[in-house]
Protein backbone atom coordinates (compact mmCIF):
# COMPACT_ATOMS: atom_id res chain seq x y z
CA UNK A 1 0.00 0.00 0.00
CA UNK A 2 2.80 2.32 0.95
CA UNK A 3 4.72 1.51 -2.03
CA UNK A 4 1.49 2.04 -4.13
CA UNK A 5 1.07 4.98 -3.19
CA UNK A 6 4.81 6.65 -3.55
CA UNK A 7 5.12 4.85 -6.58
CA UNK A 8 1.59 6.20 -7.96
CA UNK A 9 2.23 9.89 -7.14
CA UNK A 10 6.20 9.83 -8.59
CA UNK A 11 4.69 8.08 -11.81
CA UNK A 12 1.80 11.10 -11.58
CA UNK A 13 5.43 13.77 -11.37
CA UNK A 14 6.57 12.40 -13.91
CA UNK A 15 3.81 12.09 -16.55
CA UNK A 16 2.50 15.64 -15.55
CA UNK A 17 6.73 17.10 -15.53
CA UNK A 18 5.97 18.73 -12.67
CA UNK A 19 8.88 20.42 -11.44
CA UNK A 20 9.54 22.07 -7.86
CA UNK A 21 8.75 25.78 -8.67
CA UNK A 22 12.28 27.59 -8.68
CA UNK A 23 13.83 29.32 -5.61
CA UNK A 24 13.92 32.68 -6.66
CA UNK A 25 10.11 32.71 -6.82
CA UNK A 26 9.78 32.06 -2.94
CA UNK A 27 12.76 34.51 -2.95
CA UNK A 28 10.76 37.49 -4.68
CA UNK A 29 7.35 36.59 -2.91
CA UNK A 30 9.86 37.33 0.33
CA UNK A 31 11.06 40.39 -0.88
CA UNK A 32 7.92 41.54 -2.43
CA UNK A 33 5.92 41.23 1.40
CA UNK A 34 9.07 42.85 3.13
CA UNK A 35 9.29 45.92 0.66
CA UNK A 36 5.54 46.29 0.97
CA UNK A 37 5.80 46.14 4.82
CA UNK A 38 8.82 48.56 5.01
CA UNK A 39 7.20 50.68 2.23
CA UNK A 40 3.51 51.32 3.82
CA UNK A 41 5.64 51.99 7.26
CA UNK A 42 6.97 54.67 5.42
CA UNK A 43 3.86 56.11 4.19
CA UNK A 44 2.44 55.34 7.29
CA UNK A 45 5.13 57.75 8.93
CA UNK A 46 4.20 60.38 6.43
CA UNK A 47 0.62 60.01 7.16
CA UNK A 48 1.30 60.93 10.98
CA UNK A 49 3.34 63.82 9.83
CA UNK A 50 0.89 65.14 7.85
CA UNK A 51 -1.10 64.72 10.54
CA UNK A 52 0.82 66.32 13.10
CA UNK A 53 1.05 69.31 10.54
CA UNK A 54 -2.38 69.61 10.27
CA UNK A 55 -3.04 69.68 14.28
CA UNK A 56 -0.44 72.33 14.32
CA UNK A 57 -1.26 74.31 11.87
CA UNK A 58 -4.85 74.42 12.67
CA UNK A 59 -5.84 77.98 13.66
CA UNK A 60 -7.98 77.98 17.04
CA UNK A 61 -8.58 81.77 16.69
CA UNK A 62 -11.29 81.44 13.61
CA UNK A 63 -14.06 79.71 15.89
CA UNK A 64 -14.39 82.55 17.81
CA UNK A 65 -15.17 84.61 14.92
CA UNK A 66 -17.38 81.88 13.44
CA UNK A 67 -18.76 81.07 16.86
CA UNK A 68 -18.06 77.75 17.26
CA UNK A 69 -17.95 75.48 20.52
CA UNK A 70 -14.24 74.13 21.34
CA UNK A 71 -15.83 70.40 20.37
CA UNK A 72 -17.19 71.74 17.14
CA UNK A 73 -13.58 73.48 16.31
CA UNK A 74 -11.99 70.17 17.22
CA UNK A 75 -14.49 67.65 15.20
CA UNK A 76 -13.94 69.91 12.10
CA UNK A 77 -10.01 69.63 12.81
CA UNK A 78 -9.60 65.56 12.94
CA UNK A 79 -8.00 64.85 9.54
CA UNK A 80 -10.37 62.31 9.09
CA UNK A 81 -8.72 61.31 5.56
CA UNK A 82 -5.16 60.75 7.30
CA UNK A 83 -6.26 58.76 10.14
CA UNK A 84 -8.23 56.42 7.48
CA UNK A 85 -5.40 56.32 5.40
CA UNK A 86 -3.06 55.37 8.37
CA UNK A 87 -5.52 52.65 9.26
CA UNK A 88 -5.73 51.03 5.69
CA UNK A 89 -1.11 51.53 5.39
CA UNK A 90 -0.67 49.66 8.84
CA UNK A 91 -3.41 46.86 8.04
CA UNK A 92 -1.53 46.73 4.60
CA UNK A 93 1.50 46.11 7.12
CA UNK A 94 0.11 43.83 9.59
CA UNK A 95 -0.86 41.66 6.16
CA UNK A 96 2.73 41.55 4.75
CA UNK A 97 4.87 41.11 7.88
CA UNK A 98 2.02 38.60 9.33
CA UNK A 99 2.38 36.71 5.55
CA UNK A 100 6.42 36.86 5.54
CA UNK A 101 8.37 33.37 6.74
CA UNK A 102 7.96 33.76 10.55
CA UNK A 103 5.40 36.83 10.78
CA UNK A 104 2.93 34.35 11.92
CA UNK A 105 4.71 33.69 15.11
CA UNK A 106 3.67 37.40 16.30
CA UNK A 107 0.60 38.16 17.72
CA UNK A 108 -1.81 40.52 15.55
CA UNK A 109 -1.50 43.11 18.59
CA UNK A 110 1.97 43.04 18.95
CA UNK A 111 2.47 43.46 14.70
CA UNK A 112 0.54 46.38 14.75
CA UNK A 113 1.61 48.36 18.24
CA UNK A 114 5.22 48.03 16.48
CA UNK A 115 3.95 49.48 12.99
CA UNK A 116 2.04 51.92 14.88
CA UNK A 117 4.61 53.00 16.88
CA UNK A 118 7.04 52.88 13.95
CA UNK A 119 4.91 55.51 11.92
CA UNK A 120 4.87 57.79 14.89
CA UNK A 121 8.44 57.92 15.24
CA UNK A 122 9.10 58.62 11.80
CA UNK A 123 5.84 60.80 11.67
CA UNK A 124 7.61 63.30 13.82
CA UNK A 125 10.92 62.96 12.47
CA UNK A 126 9.50 63.81 8.76
CA UNK A 127 7.31 66.41 10.42
CA UNK A 128 10.49 68.18 12.13
CA UNK A 129 11.63 68.28 8.72
CA UNK A 130 8.63 70.28 7.25
CA UNK A 131 7.70 66.88 5.70
CA UNK A 132 4.11 67.22 6.66
CA UNK A 133 2.98 70.53 5.12
CA UNK A 134 5.12 69.87 2.04
CA UNK A 135 3.08 66.99 1.47
CA UNK A 136 -0.39 69.24 2.37
CA UNK A 137 0.58 71.56 -0.13
CA UNK A 138 2.10 69.63 -2.85
CA UNK A 139 -1.49 67.65 -2.90
CA UNK A 140 -3.59 70.67 -2.50
CA UNK A 141 -1.81 71.62 -5.53
CA UNK A 142 -1.91 68.92 -7.59
CA UNK A 143 -5.12 67.04 -6.64
CA UNK A 144 -8.09 68.76 -6.59
CA UNK A 145 -10.39 67.06 -4.13
CA UNK A 146 -7.70 66.80 -1.96
CA UNK A 147 -8.83 70.20 -0.28
CA UNK A 148 -12.27 69.41 0.61
CA UNK A 149 -10.74 66.57 2.34
CA UNK A 150 -8.73 68.40 5.18
CA UNK A 151 -9.34 71.30 6.89
CA UNK A 152 -6.74 73.48 7.51
CA UNK A 153 -6.21 77.31 9.00
CA UNK A 154 -6.20 78.15 5.36
CA UNK A 155 -9.56 77.26 5.12
CA UNK A 156 -10.98 78.16 8.36
CA UNK A 157 -9.69 81.73 6.52
CA UNK A 158 -11.34 81.23 3.31
CA UNK A 159 -15.15 82.07 4.11
CA UNK A 160 -15.56 85.61 3.45
CA UNK A 161 -19.41 85.10 3.79
CA UNK A 162 -18.87 84.47 7.41
CA UNK A 163 -16.03 87.44 7.54
CA UNK A 164 -13.31 85.68 7.76
CA UNK A 165 -10.76 85.93 4.80
CA UNK A 166 -6.89 85.47 4.18
CA UNK A 167 -4.79 85.41 1.46
CA UNK A 168 -1.82 87.32 0.45
CA UNK A 169 -1.51 91.24 -0.55
CA UNK A 170 -0.98 91.89 -4.23
CA UNK A 171 -1.04 95.65 -4.35
CA UNK A 172 -1.57 98.38 -2.32
CA UNK A 173 -3.98 100.48 -4.48
CA UNK A 174 -4.79 103.53 -1.87
CA UNK A 175 -4.10 104.22 1.65
CA UNK A 176 -7.85 103.04 1.99
CA UNK A 177 -7.53 99.95 -0.22
CA UNK A 178 -5.73 96.95 -1.83
CA UNK A 179 -5.38 94.09 -3.56
CA UNK A 180 -5.52 90.61 -2.16
CA UNK A 181 -5.39 86.86 -3.71
CA UNK A 182 -7.03 84.60 -1.48
CA UNK A 183 -5.35 81.26 -0.86
CA UNK A 184 -7.70 79.46 -3.50
CA UNK A 185 -6.21 82.15 -6.16
CA UNK A 186 -9.17 84.33 -6.31
CA UNK A 187 -8.74 88.27 -6.44
CA UNK A 188 -10.16 90.47 -3.81
CA UNK A 189 -10.60 94.09 -3.28
CA UNK A 190 -9.77 94.97 0.55
CA UNK A 191 -11.46 98.08 1.40
CA UNK A 192 -10.02 99.20 4.87
CA UNK A 193 -12.33 102.81 5.30
CA UNK A 194 -13.67 100.71 8.69
CA UNK A 195 -10.83 99.18 10.04
CA UNK A 196 -9.87 99.76 13.79
CA UNK A 197 -6.22 100.43 13.84
CA UNK A 198 -5.23 102.69 10.71
CA UNK A 199 -1.68 102.74 11.47
CA UNK A 200 -1.34 98.49 10.85
CA UNK A 201 1.89 97.72 10.05
CA UNK A 202 0.44 94.63 8.32
CA UNK A 203 -0.58 95.93 5.27
CA UNK A 204 2.58 95.73 2.95
CA UNK A 205 2.74 94.20 -0.45
CA UNK A 206 3.68 90.85 -0.26
CA UNK A 207 2.53 90.18 3.29
CA UNK A 208 0.41 87.33 4.14
CA UNK A 209 -2.77 87.91 6.30
CA UNK A 210 -6.06 87.21 7.90
CA UNK A 211 -8.51 89.78 7.93
CA UNK A 212 -11.97 89.60 9.99
CA UNK A 213 -14.53 91.81 8.32
CA UNK A 214 -17.90 91.83 5.96
CA UNK A 215 -18.33 91.02 2.36
CA UNK A 216 -19.34 93.63 0.01
CA UNK A 217 -19.83 91.67 -2.80
CA UNK A 218 -18.23 88.74 -4.65
CA UNK A 219 -14.92 90.69 -5.49
CA UNK A 220 -15.44 93.28 -2.73
CA UNK A 221 -14.71 92.63 1.33
CA UNK A 222 -14.64 95.37 4.01
CA UNK A 223 -11.47 94.92 6.30
CA UNK A 224 -12.22 95.71 10.44
CA UNK A 225 -9.24 93.90 11.83
CA UNK A 226 -6.50 92.24 9.92
CA UNK A 227 -3.60 90.32 11.23
CA UNK A 228 -0.38 88.88 10.39
CA UNK A 229 -0.62 85.07 8.99
CA UNK A 230 0.37 83.13 11.82
CA UNK A 231 -0.75 85.34 14.65
CA UNK B 1 25.13 -6.14 7.85
CA UNK B 2 25.91 -2.71 8.31
CA UNK B 3 24.11 0.01 10.22
CA UNK B 4 21.70 1.12 8.44
CA UNK B 5 22.02 4.68 7.58
CA UNK B 6 18.83 6.77 7.85
CA UNK B 7 18.91 9.79 6.33
CA UNK B 8 16.99 12.78 8.02
CA UNK B 9 14.60 15.08 6.73
CA UNK B 10 16.55 17.28 5.26
CA UNK B 11 18.71 15.29 3.56
CA UNK B 12 15.51 13.41 2.01
CA UNK B 13 14.24 16.74 0.53
CA UNK B 14 18.17 17.26 -0.63
CA UNK B 15 18.08 14.56 -2.79
CA UNK B 16 14.15 15.24 -4.03
CA UNK B 17 15.52 18.06 -5.36
CA UNK B 18 17.81 16.66 -7.17
CA UNK B 19 16.25 13.24 -8.43
CA UNK B 20 12.33 12.86 -8.49
CA UNK B 21 12.69 8.93 -7.57
CA UNK B 22 14.38 10.49 -3.99
CA UNK B 23 11.11 12.00 -3.56
CA UNK B 24 9.36 8.54 -3.18
CA UNK B 25 11.12 8.22 0.16
CA UNK B 26 9.37 11.22 1.84
CA UNK B 27 6.55 9.92 1.10
CA UNK B 28 6.98 6.65 2.26
CA UNK B 29 7.72 7.80 5.60
CA UNK B 30 5.33 10.39 5.94
CA UNK B 31 2.24 8.98 4.16
CA UNK B 32 1.28 6.87 7.38
CA UNK B 33 1.05 9.56 9.58
CA UNK B 34 -0.56 12.17 7.06
CA UNK B 35 -3.32 9.72 6.52
CA UNK B 36 -3.91 9.81 9.73
CA UNK B 37 -4.25 13.58 10.03
CA UNK B 38 -6.14 13.49 7.17
CA UNK B 39 -8.49 11.17 8.51
CA UNK B 40 -8.11 13.27 12.33
CA UNK B 41 -9.62 16.35 10.17
CA UNK B 42 -12.72 14.81 9.42
CA UNK B 43 -11.84 12.96 5.81
CA UNK B 44 -14.08 9.40 5.78
CA UNK B 45 -14.04 8.13 2.60
CA UNK B 46 -10.98 6.20 1.41
CA UNK B 47 -11.18 7.32 -2.04
CA UNK B 48 -11.27 10.63 -1.19
CA UNK B 49 -8.44 10.47 1.82
CA UNK B 50 -5.85 8.90 -1.41
CA UNK B 51 -7.12 11.48 -3.77
CA UNK B 52 -6.15 13.97 -0.63
CA UNK B 53 -2.80 12.39 -0.01
CA UNK B 54 -2.08 12.46 -3.29
CA UNK B 55 -2.55 16.12 -3.68
CA UNK B 56 -0.50 16.96 -0.65
CA UNK B 57 2.68 15.16 -1.78
CA UNK B 58 2.76 16.57 -4.74
CA UNK B 59 2.16 19.86 -3.53
CA UNK B 60 5.01 19.25 -1.13
CA UNK B 61 7.20 18.20 -4.07
CA UNK B 62 6.06 21.39 -6.10
CA UNK B 63 7.26 23.96 -3.15
CA UNK B 64 9.94 21.79 -1.96
CA UNK B 65 12.16 24.97 -2.90
CA UNK B 66 10.16 26.87 -0.12
CA UNK B 67 11.03 24.96 2.59
CA UNK B 68 13.38 26.70 5.25
CA UNK B 69 15.42 24.30 6.90
CA UNK B 70 15.36 26.13 10.14
CA UNK B 71 11.53 24.44 10.05
CA UNK B 72 10.57 21.36 11.53
CA UNK B 73 10.09 19.03 8.32
CA UNK B 74 7.08 17.68 9.73
CA UNK B 75 5.77 20.48 10.91
CA UNK B 76 5.74 22.10 7.23
CA UNK B 77 4.59 18.87 5.75
CA UNK B 78 1.89 18.81 8.36
CA UNK B 79 1.02 22.72 7.27
CA UNK B 80 0.06 21.55 3.87
CA UNK B 81 -1.86 19.15 5.05
CA UNK B 82 -3.84 21.27 6.71
CA UNK B 83 -4.47 23.78 4.12
CA UNK B 84 -5.29 21.18 1.63
CA UNK B 85 -7.44 18.98 3.44
CA UNK B 86 -9.47 21.97 4.50
CA UNK B 87 -9.42 23.27 1.24
CA UNK B 88 -10.77 20.38 0.01
CA UNK B 89 -13.93 20.18 2.44
CA UNK B 90 -14.35 24.07 1.16
CA UNK B 91 -13.88 23.22 -2.47
CA UNK B 92 -16.06 20.02 -2.31
CA UNK B 93 -18.64 21.42 0.27
CA UNK B 94 -17.91 18.19 2.36
CA UNK B 95 -18.71 18.89 6.07
CA UNK B 96 -15.67 16.98 8.33
CA UNK B 97 -16.17 14.06 10.34
CA UNK B 98 -14.11 13.46 13.19
CA UNK B 99 -13.21 9.99 13.85
CA UNK B 100 -15.02 7.75 16.24
CA UNK B 101 -13.78 4.66 17.99
CA UNK B 102 -10.41 4.23 19.98
CA UNK B 103 -8.78 7.27 18.90
CA UNK B 104 -11.71 9.22 20.66
CA UNK B 105 -11.28 7.59 23.53
CA UNK B 106 -7.09 8.25 23.57
CA UNK B 107 -8.10 11.91 22.84
CA UNK B 108 -10.58 12.18 25.38
CA UNK B 109 -8.10 10.56 27.87
CA UNK B 110 -5.44 13.26 27.35
CA UNK B 111 -7.64 15.59 27.07
CA UNK B 112 -8.93 14.73 30.22
CA UNK B 113 -5.73 14.43 31.94
CA UNK B 114 -4.29 17.87 31.15
CA UNK B 115 -7.53 20.02 32.42
CA UNK B 116 -7.63 18.28 35.94
CA UNK B 117 -11.58 17.71 35.77
CA UNK B 118 -11.00 13.88 35.54
CA UNK B 119 -11.43 10.96 38.03
CA UNK B 120 -11.97 8.78 35.67
CA UNK B 121 -12.81 7.52 32.39
CA UNK B 122 -16.41 6.03 32.64
CA UNK B 123 -17.68 3.25 30.76
CA UNK B 124 -20.90 5.89 30.03
CA UNK B 125 -18.91 7.45 27.71
CA UNK B 126 -19.10 6.53 23.91
CA UNK B 127 -17.47 7.30 20.72
CA UNK B 128 -20.60 9.19 19.34
CA UNK B 129 -20.68 11.59 22.33
CA UNK B 130 -17.31 13.12 21.99
CA UNK B 131 -17.68 12.55 17.85
CA UNK B 132 -20.45 14.97 18.16
CA UNK B 133 -18.99 16.96 20.61
CA UNK B 134 -16.34 17.55 18.35
CA UNK B 135 -18.19 18.13 15.59
CA UNK B 136 -19.93 21.25 17.31
CA UNK B 137 -16.80 23.26 18.03
CA UNK B 138 -15.25 25.48 15.64
CA UNK B 139 -12.97 24.53 13.18
CA UNK B 140 -9.89 26.82 15.09
CA UNK B 141 -10.65 24.64 18.32
CA UNK B 142 -10.79 20.99 17.11
CA UNK B 143 -7.42 21.77 14.87
CA UNK B 144 -5.24 22.10 17.86
CA UNK B 145 -7.10 19.88 20.18
CA UNK B 146 -6.26 17.14 17.01
CA UNK B 147 -2.69 18.53 16.65
CA UNK B 148 -2.47 18.41 20.81
CA UNK B 149 -4.06 14.90 21.49
CA UNK B 150 -4.44 12.87 18.72
CA UNK B 151 -0.66 14.19 17.05
CA UNK B 152 0.72 15.50 20.10
CA UNK B 153 2.36 17.89 18.79
CA UNK B 154 3.79 20.65 21.34
CA UNK B 155 2.65 24.18 21.37
CA UNK B 156 5.62 25.36 19.04
CA UNK B 157 4.74 22.82 16.58
CA UNK B 158 1.32 23.69 16.39
CA UNK B 159 2.19 27.12 15.52
CA UNK B 160 4.06 26.62 13.04
CA UNK B 161 1.62 24.06 11.40
CA UNK B 162 -1.42 26.49 11.52
CA UNK B 163 0.53 29.35 11.34
CA UNK B 164 -0.74 31.21 14.41
CA UNK B 165 1.35 32.33 17.36
CA UNK B 166 2.57 30.45 20.26
CA UNK B 167 0.30 32.35 22.65
CA UNK B 168 -2.95 31.63 20.75
CA UNK B 169 -2.21 28.02 20.52
CA UNK B 170 -2.70 28.08 24.31
CA UNK B 171 -5.56 30.24 24.65
CA UNK B 172 -7.59 28.40 21.44
CA UNK B 173 -6.40 24.92 23.13
CA UNK B 174 -7.79 26.12 26.65
CA UNK B 175 -10.72 27.44 25.25
CA UNK B 176 -11.41 24.23 22.62
CA UNK B 177 -10.86 22.18 26.59
CA UNK B 178 -13.65 24.20 27.96
CA UNK B 179 -16.20 24.20 25.17
CA UNK B 180 -15.88 20.68 25.10
CA UNK B 181 -16.38 20.36 28.94
CA UNK B 182 -19.61 22.71 28.14
CA UNK B 183 -20.75 20.09 25.70
CA UNK B 184 -19.83 17.40 27.33
CA UNK B 185 -21.82 19.46 30.47
CA UNK B 186 -24.92 19.79 28.40
CA UNK B 187 -25.15 16.66 27.47
CA UNK B 188 -24.87 15.40 31.19
CA UNK B 189 -22.10 13.28 30.84
CA UNK B 190 -19.97 13.74 34.13
CA UNK B 191 -15.77 13.34 33.61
Amino acid sequence: MTNELSEKIIEEIKKQGIEPRPRWQFILKRWVLWSLAIFSTILGGIAIAVIIFLFIDHDASARVYLAQSAVEDILLAIPYFWFVTLAVLTGVTKYAVRHTKLGYRYAITRIVATVLISSIFLGITLNAMDVGEQVQDFLVETVPSYDALTYTSKDAWLQPAKGLLGGTITAIISPEEFKLLDFHKKSWHIDTNELQDKNDMTIKQGAVVKIIGTQKDNSTFRAGQIFPWGN
Amino acid sequence: MGVQNIKTDQELVSDAKKNKDDFAEIIRRYQSPLRRYVVRLGCRDSHEVDDVLQDIFIKVYVNLNEYDYDLKFSSWVYRITHNETISFFRKNNVRPMPVATEEELRLFENIADETDFTQSLDAKINSGILRSALMELEEQYRDVLVLRFFEEKNYSEISDILKIPVGTVGTLLNRGKKRLNDIFATKNINL
